[in-house]
């Protein structure tokens, strides 16, 4: 790996990924690469937890757990009572998924300690990769560290009606098969084009904690803020409400893992960390929006819309030509609502939806997950995909007519070579989960350095304070709507 | 025509007859054989599109993919159903015909609403006609309910877990609620959604 490039996420044995023996190159390896710290861009007040070496970041976040804990009423849990701990896939990704792992795992002892309850489990849910959780709780002990009372639960899994204040909706019923649940959750901003900082911390109640009519009411029936309220209501309907002990969420944001925090009121909890989201994550997604060229290349083991480049997802760049925090705005480029309109490269509908950031110019596909439905990203750009990642998409029942729109090169330097051609770009940025930055060419370095300055004045001076205003969250030194 | 070149094989010998995979197929390819002392779930290979669902829900993880020897080819002619009819069903459905529903398979609502028109009545039916569903398995269980809904059909439940009937969209939610939430901003979605998908009947 070039000096001054930062180590991207390793490779994945799984079930959705090429064998990483058959990954050729790393992306972070080509030549003539750089690199550019979110810290470096936009300095802040905010330092993330140090994780020197993975003992003291696992011990600083049993430490911060306990802290957090300390304020929940965990004394409400009788001895003999079942928990059922829950959480999400995703927090298994974040940053190698130690802390995450180790926020969970004090969890159980805390509860076990305080309660004197045994009868702990793990309930870990699924986005549209139905083993990848098994495959998590497999790589990190977790079946042993649960005394066997760990498992994945998915959306096809036998359901549980519950009654909301619109309607009936339904929930994994392993989910909640105990007397009290914890939500173990995060609040990384990750698909922001769909939840809009908007109740970001309750959207699991209708994805992963939740069977398919759910998920599909929130991705095809209610629109793209409006689908906020289905987790929403299913937190407020009694059904949870008896059983909601507390949330415990692991804080996390561009430049690292920042802490933790639990609460037993999740409606308060959601505010505070949309303001730090929006500190957080505000600038360096409109950083990203300001630039207007570039060559995008895929090398992380996730889904396309779900990889990563300082913290923030392909999904969000996808759509960084609108501001997704603006909630005046209803729709973005990307959204499944939005992809239900392009049986073709046009939209069914004419002059109402915003284009793909026509910003990307060339997307290349080095190394990513099948399982997630994607033919609509290589239907809208110009797409090159790597060796035998091809033949991975080429039998993803996801992904049926992805190659009829994208391009197989046999390797990654004559894929960026070729990509350069026709973007008419030196501009490249790489979403591959390097912590705390991102792995660029030169002339995007530089680019995003002089950018970084007027964009966080633009930010602190105009769109905070409109952001805030949206939410009904007090700007500094002002009071609310 | 769409086709698939998988299948799906249980391994005998790891299968605890428990009977997720029956429970879970989109398209009610596996049933249980009792003709035999052990009962066995067994796959109709005229029937398995491949989706998967079944071999990464098996909790012994005793399914697997292997090759057809002939690709399995299936699908429809919309074109047999009447089109006024077809999009009559869409537009009480708040769809455009050529909408996409099935992200996976990129099935169309007007495939749909055709196979409907031409006797196929249930999300399962939909799904072995189309091949709607037979990826993700996910997202577009309410488009087909909202389908056949609007064609006047009603369905209560499936046979195992594949669905439970009851959705909820934006048009239908309660005027109270609207009111109550401002912040999700849901009348505003509600005059977005109006503006981009048909507005029903």
């Amino acid at each position: 790996m070039p000096e001054h490039t930062l180590q991207p996420t390793p490779a994945r044995a799984s079930y959705y990924n090429i064998s990483p023996d058959q990954l050729g190159m790393r992306a972070a390896d080509l030549p003539a690469l750089t690199s550019v710290k979110v810290s470096e861009l936009f300095p802040n007040r905010y330092r993330p937890v140090p994780c020197d070496s993975p003992e003291n970041l696992r011990q600083e976040i049993r430490r911060l757990t306990l802290v957090a804990l300390k304020k929940i009423n965990l004394e409400k849990i009788k001895p003999g009572d079942s928990v059922n701990i829950l959480a999400s896939h995703h927090g298994f990704s974040i940053y190698g998924g130690e802390a995450y792992v180790e926020m969970i795992k004090t969890i159980r002892d805390e509860v076990e300690r305080r309660s004197g309850t045994g009868d702990i489990r793990l309930r870990a849910g699924v986005g549209l990769r139905f083993r990848e959780t098994e495959e998590y709780i497999a790589k990190f002990g977790l079946k042993a560290y649960f005394k066997d009372k760990a498992k994945g639960i998915a959306p096809v899994d036998k359901g549980v009606a519950i009654d909301t204040a619109i309607g009936t909706l339904y929930g994994i019923a392993a989910a909640y098969n105990a007397r009290w649940i914890i939500h173990a959750h995060n609040n990384d901003i990750r698909e922001l084009h769909y939840h809009r900082q908007m109740g970001r911390l309750f959207k699991p109640f209708a994805m992963s904690y939740a069977t398919i009519e759910t998920r599909s009411s929130y991705h095809q029936c209610m629109g793209p803020r409006a689908a906020n309220l289905l987790p929403r209501m299913i937190y407020e309907s009694d059904f949870i409400q008896d059983k909601f002990l507390c949330s415990c969420m692991l804080q996390v944001g561009p430049v690292g893992i920042m802490g933790v925090d639990a609460s037993e009121d999740l409606v308060a909890q959601d505010r505070d960390f949309s303001r730090l989201n929006l500190e957080w994550y505000g600038k360096i997604i409109t950083l990203l929006s300001a630039i207007n060229s570039v060559i995008l290349i895929i090398d992380y083991p996730g889904p396309i819309p779900y990889t990563t480049a300082g913290g923030i997802l392909f999904g969000n760049f996808l759509n960084a030509n609108v501001d997704e925090f603006d909630l005046r705005k209803p729709f973005t480029a990307f959204t499944r609502y939005t992809d239900m309109l392009y049986p073709d490269v046009k939209p069914l509908v004419e002059n109402k939806l915003p284009p793909p950031n026509p910003a990307i110019k060339a997307l290349i596909l080095n190394y990513c997950s099948k399982g997630y439905p994607s033919t609509f990203f290589a239907q809208q750009i110009p797409t090159l995909i790597v060796g035998a990642q091809a033949d991975l998409f080429l039998n993803d029942e996801q992904n049926t007519r992805f190659m009829e729109f994208a391009i197989k090169v046999e390797q990654l330097a004559k894929a960026v070579a070729f990509a350069r051609k026709f973007a008419r770009t030196d501009n490249i940025l790489i979403f591959d989960g390097a912590a705390g930055g991102f792995n660029v060419s030169q002339s995007l370095a530089e680019e995003m350095r002089q950018l970084a300055p007027q964009i966080s004045q633009q930010v602190d001076q105009k769109l905070m304070p409109m952001w805030l205003r949206q939410r009904g969250i007090a700007p500094p030194g002002a009071r609310a709507d | 025509m769409n086709s698939v070149s998988k299948i799906a094989r249980i391994d005998l010998d790891n299968c605890n007859v428990c009977p997720t995979c029956i429970r879970v197929c989109p398209v009610e390819a596996i049933a249980l054989d009792k003709s035999e002392d052990k009962p066995a779930p067994v796959i109709d290979d005229h029937r398995c599109l491949a989706c998967t669902i079944c071999m990464t829900r098996c909790p012994e993880q005793a399914i697997h993919m292997i090759d057809r020897e002939e690709p399995l080819a299936f699908g429809i002619d919309a074109e047999q159903a009447d089109q006024e009819e077809v999009a009559q069903i869409c537009r009480a459905a708040h769809m455009h015909p050529e909408q996409i529903i099935c992200y996976c398979r990129r099935t169309q609502a007007r495939d749909v609403a055709a196979a409907i028109l031409l006797g196929y009545r249930s999300p399962e039916a939909l799904s072995l006609a189309t091949g709607i569903r037979t990826g993700c398995g996910v997202l577009c269980i309410t488009s087909i309910l909202r389908l056949l809904d609007a064609a006047g059909i009603g369905v209560e439940k499936a046979p195992g877990w594949q669905w439970y009937g009851k959705y909820v969209t934006i048009w239908q939610l309660p005027p109270e609620i609207l009111k109550k939430y401002p912040e999700y901003y849901l009348e505003d979605d509600l005059a977005a959604m109006n503006q981009i998908f048909p507005e029903g009947e």
